[in-house]
């Protein structure tokens, strides 16, 4: 003989299936010791005395108020920097930048090896120093180049940087990084030639 | 409601006359929501569109079932109003996540009992004291039963409290709430048939808990 099962037996303790719909119940004591059990325990914990205590008419209205301050407060804070920074780290963004810079780093590894041991960023302040001798010449009968350099004279490199006059760091790698891969490869070669100029020139 | 009137006055025949008038009215973009007969995915929308007092009526119409659901949880008032409170600020930061294929009551639920579940398995619950129940209407009943009948509360609810969890929030769904089964698998997260061996393995840990004479 099988007895009710779980779901049988809380049907008709809460009345969802009549006892009629359940033969066995008749000849078996068990089950109906469980049925009876179930219906006692509902009738203990029946809503019926144990409602909830019900606060000060007042504190309905002092509640949505509450609410209505933190969603307020929440919302003023919404699109801050950690939203963003949440944006910014999951892995859909953060994947394909970590691939580019990846690559960049490889390719930059890669020319560096094959370079003379001069970076393009000394390469290229090198080439500002070897600037011809006749451009600086002409530009001192340029009034407002006197001026400029006037002012200039007493900064030193940390003043500079300070004032924003310098190129930020990395701003040679970001404009590297914005280049097509023809504009790469162009790059590559037009400082190959320079540096192996230099070089040859006993740079 | 904004409106402007162009009129257009020529002057090539003074005796009839001829100009047209239009109205233009701006509708505004973002109406206060006052009606309380909207919809849960029209007020959901409204909440997204930035309509004020939107999430003001989800709030009105909710806040007494998700309060009695924490204070089941928590069996004190303090406690039910600040989770109550956590519960509608997750849901309002949940929005954008309401699909609607649930209702927002239903969805309500599953952020309470969430709630709930984290805060009492990280602090046990402080049950009222049978003085603290004393502004429940009691009319009709003599000062002895009132007592007896508070008592007796207070211990079924000490008894609830003691339930494993799972039990503990389909039992209250069920017996306080009156979800049904399907309800209140949604919100728990589980099947109809779970839901019910969690009510039967419930009701028979109360009977254990609760003792012959409670019952």
């Amino acid at each position: 003989m099988s007895h009710l099962k779980i779901e049988e037996l809380l049907d008709l303790a809460e009345g969802a299936r009549a006892e009629a719909t359940a033969p066995h119940l008749v000849s078996c004591a068990y089950c109906r010791e469980q049925l009876a059990d179930l219906q006692a325990a509902m009738a203990a914990v029946a809503p019926g005395g144990n409602e909830i205590p019900e606060p000060s008419p007042l504190f309905w209205e002092h509640f949505s108020a509450r609410v209505r301050e933190a969603v307020v407060v929440e919302t003023a804070s919404k699109p801050g920097m950690m939203d963003w920074a949440a944006g910014w780290l999951s892995w859909k963004v953060s994947a394909p930048v970590t691939a580019v810079a990846f690559l960049l780093l490889v390719t930059l590894s890669v020319r560096n090896a094959h370079a003379p041991a001069v970076s393009s960023e000394t390469a290229a302040l090198v080439t500002v120093a070897e600037a011809p001798a006749d451009t600086a010449a002409s530009s001192t009968d340029d009034p407002s180049w006197a001026l400029v350099t006037d002012l200039a004279a007493d900064m030193d490199w940390d003043a500079v940087v300070e004032a924003g006059l310098a190129a930020p760091t990395g701003s040679v790698d970001r404009a590297v990084f914005d280049l097509s891969a023809d504009e790469r490869r162009e790059l590559q070669r037009l400082l190959k030639e320079e540096l192996a100029r230099s070089g040859s020139s006993g740079v | 409601m904004s409106s402007s009137i162009a009129l257009t006055i020529p002057h090539t025949s003074p005796s009839k006359p001829d100009w047209t008038v239009t109205v233009v009215r701006q509708e505004p973009s973002q109406p206060a929501v006052v009606d309380g007969e909207l919809g849960d995915a029209d007020l959901v929308a409204a909440c997204l569109g930035g309509q004020p007092g939107a999430f003001d009526l989800i709030v009105e119409r909710h806040r007494r079932s998700i309060y009695q659901l924490c204070y089941r949880f928590v069996g004190n008032h303090e406690d039910a109003s600040d989770l109550s409170q956590d519960v509608f600020l997750r849901a309002y930061r949940g929005l954008n996540r309401f699909r609607g294929q649930s209702s927002i009551a239903t969805w309500l639920y599953r952020i309470g009992v969430n709630v709930c579940l984290n805060r009492v398995s990280a602090k046990k619950p402080r049950m009222e004291s049978i003085e603290e129940r004393q502004h429940i209407d009691s009319r009709g009943e003599s000062a002895s039963e009132s007592v007896l009948r508070a008592e007796r509360a207070v211990r079924v609810r000490a008894a609830v409290a003691e339930l494993p969890r799972k039990q503990r929030a389909v039992l209250v769904l069920r017996v306080y709430h009156e979800l049904s089964h399907q309800e209140i698998a949604e919100i728990v997260g589980t099947t109809v048939g779970a839901v019910k061996a969690n009510v039967f393995h419930a009701l028979q840990n109360l009977k254990k808990l609760l003792g012959e004479e409670a019952l």
